[in-house]
């Protein structure tokens, strides 16, 4: 069975507050306060040329829409444009509006919205490997073992 | 290892195939009709931000959907 990795990236105690409250760009008031002030300010920026192309590079190295819209959204609330929960209302529009880009210069992409493969190991699958292999493999039948009694006093040998 | 993009659970939430149109009422607009200030006004679905982000995407899906026909 796969066991749950630790997460190593994670931030570190107090990272957060090696500057001063305020200096960070997501601690002042957003520049754009409401999802339409946001919307208004993607669709500008994603309606560049410069920015087609770029992203339909990326789009060709199969990375997945969800994600960039991910990091897209990401780093706008680093840059102090939105709030975070601005930043969701607005990511599923950024995915769609990539996907008409991708659509519009003929890519095949990765939307990143199929279904996920189930990486967890159902225990009915493993139940049913047990029922097959049940016979074909000889049952080692495990002998207890004798454990050695250590003296453990002052004046016992050292080994 | 937790998932930490909810942008596919997000997209998914949407559902803008069952987006309500608001729909116009029709006032009385003759000069003694009852004034309705902004607080008084029922609350519509068009003033959720999630709704007008709905509105956007069903336009540009239209679009992809004409692009792909």
């Amino acid at each position: 069975m796969l066991e749950e990795t630790p997460l190593l990236d994670a931030p570190i105690a107090g990272m957060s507050l090696t500057h001063e409250l305020g200096a960070r760009p997501w601690q002042s008031p957003p520049q754009y306060k409401t999802v339409d002030e946001a919307v208004e300010y993607y669709m500008e920026r994603m309606a560049t040329d410069d920015f087609m192309e770029q992203l339909e590079g990326v789009m060709e190295m199969g990375i997945p829409l969800t994600t960039l819209a991910n990091i897209i959204q990401q780093s706008s609330v680093m840059e102090g444009k939105h709030s975070l929960d601005v930043g969701m209302l607005v990511m599923p529009l950024l995915i769609e509006m990539m996907m008409l880009i991708g659509d519009n210069a003929e890519i095949e992409y990765d939307s990143g919205l199929e279904d996920l493969p189930d990486t967890k190991t159902k225990d009915t699958l493993i139940a049913s490997v047990r029922k097959d292999m049940q016979g074909k493999i000889e049952e080692v039948k495990e002998e207890p073992v004798e454990e050695e009694e250590t003296k453990s006093g002052l004046m016992a040998r050292r080994k | 290892m937790p998932r930490v993009n909810p942008a596919r659970e997000l997209y998914f939430n949407m559902d803008i195939e069952n987006l309500e149109q608001p729909k116009q009422k029709e006032e009385a607009t003759g000069l003694l009709a009852p004034r309705k200030s902004p607080t008084q006004q029922p609350a519509s679905m068009v003033n959720e931000p999630a709704f007008r982000v709905g509105q956007h995407m069903s336009i540009i899906r239209k679009k992809r959907e004409a692009l792909n026909a």
